[in-house]
């Protein structure tokens, strides 16, 4: 039996393609089978974790293949937390809109880090911005 | 993407044949909204039934979807919204701008209501500003 506080970690590059993100789905996929996650949980991951690689492979690292994305998974006994990082300049996580207030609710954009921020137990922007940490707690 | 499409003389019924709305579908759903906008399509309906998980950027080619309608004086519904997409649009607090109905049959019939209610004049106007 493993009883370290870190069962488990996993880490993958890609390429900066938006396609990509069907690889980062079926990592996904693999680890809610292996880890026996619900789907409620699933889905918060799903979203949360493709919404963080979206936001490297376009804002970031503007969609140059030469750039990568990293993504980091690592299971604790309670928790699972994912790290997504990007070869860009970085940004301020701080001054973002509020997609909710009425000048912006139907606006098509602005909404990937505020789901984010509510799908995950935890979210940490990290390195200026080119990192953040997603932590999901398992019930 | 895959996709089929009902055109009826008063509606048009997209139903996705998608389990994820992320970014590698929201694009193409977003510019077939801009080409039956442009050909005269007026009111869409949505089914989402077979999609379980929403990104922003579905969230996104919806809310364009909803505005080329708004803007045609047209209806814009989504019917048979699943939980987890449900939860993300509560979240993003947009179930206040879209019209979401349970089934697509209730949402052929509040758009063939809506349009008796603007051939008899007597539509009461909607705050559309």
């Amino acid at each position: 039996m493993n009883t370290n506080s870190v069962m488990d970690s996993i880490r993958i590059q890609i390429p900066s393609i938006v396609e990509n993100i069907r690889i980062v789905e079926s990592f996904i996929d693999n680890t809610k089978d292996v880890y026996d996650i619900n789907d409620d949980i699933y889905g918060n991951i799903m979203i949360s974790v493709t919404e963080a690689v979206n936001n490297a492979i376009k804002h970031g690292n503007k969609e140059n293949p030469d750039k990568k994305v990293a993504l980091a998974l690592s299971f604790q006994e309670n928790a699972v937390s994912f790290s997504i990082e990007d070869e860009g300049p970085g940004f301020d996580s701080t001054k973002l809109e509020d997609p909710t207030a009425p000048e912006n609710i139907d606006k098509p954009g602005g909404r990937g880090i505020f789901l984010m921020r509510h799908l995950a137990d935890e979210v940490h922007f990290k390195n200026n911005g080119r990192t953040v940490d997603l932590v999901f707690y398992f019930p | 993407m895959k996709y089929t499409i009902d055109k009826q003389e008063k509606y048009l019924l997209i139903q996705l044949h998608e389990a994820k709305l992320d970014a590698t579908v929201s694009p193409q759903l977003k510019s077939e909204f801009v080409t039956l906008n442009a050909e005269g399509y007026k009111n869409l309906i949505l089914d989402l039934s077979q999609v379980k998980y929403i990104d922003s950027s579905g969230l996104s080619s919806i809310l364009v979807g909803n505005r080329l309608a708004n803007d045609a004086e047209g209806a814009f519904v989504l019917a048979g919204v699943t939980d987890h997409v449900m939860k993300l649009i509560k979240i993003s607090q947009l179930d206040s701008v879209l019209d979401i109905l349970p089934t697509v049959q209730e949402a052929i019939d509040s758009v063939f209501f809506s349009e008796l209610e603007s051939q008899l004049g007597t539509e009461e106007s909607d705050d559309k500003a």
